[in-house]
Order: structure tokens, then sequence, then C-alpha cells
């Protein structure tokens, strides 16, 4: 089996990728979809550290399903949001969503 | 015996290495791509790695209910869902802000600090690769149900997940 070290190296790679689209995209859509890649990393260091730390009892495991049914739920109102700022506004460019500021 | 289990270790390694390379390398493309349907389906086969890593990993649960959730229902309904998802999705070309620069910035330096933080601590050495946690999906059963365990975060998840439903579905419905 891969050392902890690898499995931990490379949720932080995904977290990362995921932290670089909330970042730098411009597209909600695409922003949500980082969501999911930093929530996914969350996903695998939980599983990691139940396998390699504490394989005696199902908390890790079930912290990963909770945090998965949340990302789920998240993501249902994320693209919720994005079809009705598309609707209303025409847009999916989230620095135009300006509202807020005025 | 030695040579079965070392033969065991290295197919181990070798599945954790093309999975995490499927899964990182298509998060790159997701994150790359400028339109947003194609980083949808990059997005689908991020998941697919990570569901396969979590197989390797011997939770084979959390990734069944991961590429349920993901590839199933998120990918799929960019794919099949609402008109205006979809109509967004294929005709929305975007690329990166003006400040892209800062994310790569920040992501770069997170993610070094973190792998130094990781390969400069002392971690425990990998479990035997043989041992197989047996009994893990019946113990992560009773744990979701007993009332000593989480049945009631359970619970509370799933009135989440419902009314997040009919939100998301209130919300699109409305015209």
């Amino acid at each position: 089996m891969a050392p902890l070290s690898w499995v931990l190296a490379l949720a932080a790679g995904l977290f990362c990728v995921g932290l670089y689209a909330v970042l730098a995209r411009r597209n909600a859509v695409t922003i949500l979809m980082g969501v999911v890649l930093m929530l996914n990393a969350v996903v695998v260091n939980l599983v990691a550290f139940w396998r390699y730390v504490e394989i005696e009892t199902a908390g890790g495991l079930v912290f990963a399903l909770f945090v998965v049914l949340v990302t789920a739920a998240q993501v249902l109102v994320g693209l919720a949001l994005a079809v009705a700022l598309w609707r209303s506004r025409g847009t999916a460019v989230v620095d135009e969503l300006e509202s807020l500021k005025e | 015996m030695r040579t079965a289990h070392a033969s065991i270790m290295g197919l181990q390694q070798i599945l954790f290495i093309v999975f995490g390379t499927i899964a990182l390398g298509a998060a790159v493309a997701a994150v790359a791509l400028r339109n947003a349907f194609h980083s949808a389906l990059a997005l689908a086969g991020s998941c697919l790695g990570v569901a396969g890593l979590l197989v390797s990993l011997g939770a084979p649960i959390v990734a069944g209910v991961q590429a349920l959730v993901f590839i199933g229902g998120i990918a799929a309904s960019i794919r099949f869902g609402p008109a205006p998802l979809r109509e967004m999705t294929r005709s929305v070309h975007l690329g990166h802000n003006r400040s892209w620069w800062v994310g790569v910035v920040v992501a770069a330096a997170l993610c070094g600090a973190i792998v130094w933080m990781v390969f400069s601590t002392d971690l425990d050495p990998a479990p035997d690769a043989a041992f197989i946690p047996s009994g893990s999906i019946e113990a992560l059963g009773v744990a979701l149900v007993s009332a000593e365990g989480f049945v009631l975060p359970l619970t509370i998840a799933v009135l989440l997940v419902g009314v997040a439903l009919a939100g998301a579905a209130r919300l699109v419905g409305r015209r």
C-alpha cells in the first residue's frame, strides 16, 4: 500500500487545484467545480487517516460520507443559483455580479 | 511468502499512482478548460479517479457514494439537466480573471507548504498490505443507525440534502 505521505501529498495537490479554480476562474459553474475538487481532497484525507491511523472504528468513513452529502447539497444550491442568475441577468460571470456593492 | 507480499505492495502502489494521476490530471483539465461543459466532463473523470483511490484505500462504500453523487448526479445534471443549465455550460467560454497569477501563487505556495510539512513529519509506516479491513462495511452500517453512533447527524444530513434539493428545484422552476 502507498505510504500515508503519498496520499496526503496527492490530496494537497487536488485541494490546491480546486483553490486555484475558486480564485482565478470567472465562470460560476467552474468555481463550483473548484469547490467540489477541494471537498474531494478532504474526503481523500479523511479516508486515508481512517485507513492508516484509526481503522478500528468507523468514524472516518462516517465523516467522509457526511462530507460527500454536504458537498452534494452545496452543489445543488450553487447550480440552482447559477441558473437563476443566468435567467435574470443573462450572465454567469461572477465579476459582473456587483449589486451588493451598490 | 515475502515475494507475494512484495508483489501485492507493488500492485497497490501502481494502482495508487494510476488513480492519482487520473484524479489530478483530470482536475487540472477541469480547471484549465475554457468551456464549462468540457470542464464538467473532466470533473467527472477526476471524481472517477478519486473513487478508485478510495477503493484502493479500502473504502468501497464511500467510493460508491462518491461515484453516484458526483459522476451520476452532477455530471448528468449538467449533461441532461434543465435547459438553462445546459445552455449556460455549453455557451459560456470564459478564461481566467485578471488576477489569475495571484491564484497560481497562493495555490502553489499552499501546496508546497503542505507537501513540505507532510514529508518532513515522521508519519506512521504504511499498514500491512495484506490486512484488509474486514467488517468495515458492517461497522459503518452499525455506526450509522445505532443510537450510540451517528443516527442523529445522519438524519440532519439527510434533511439538509432534502431541503437543498427542494430549494434548488424551487429556484430552477421559478420563472
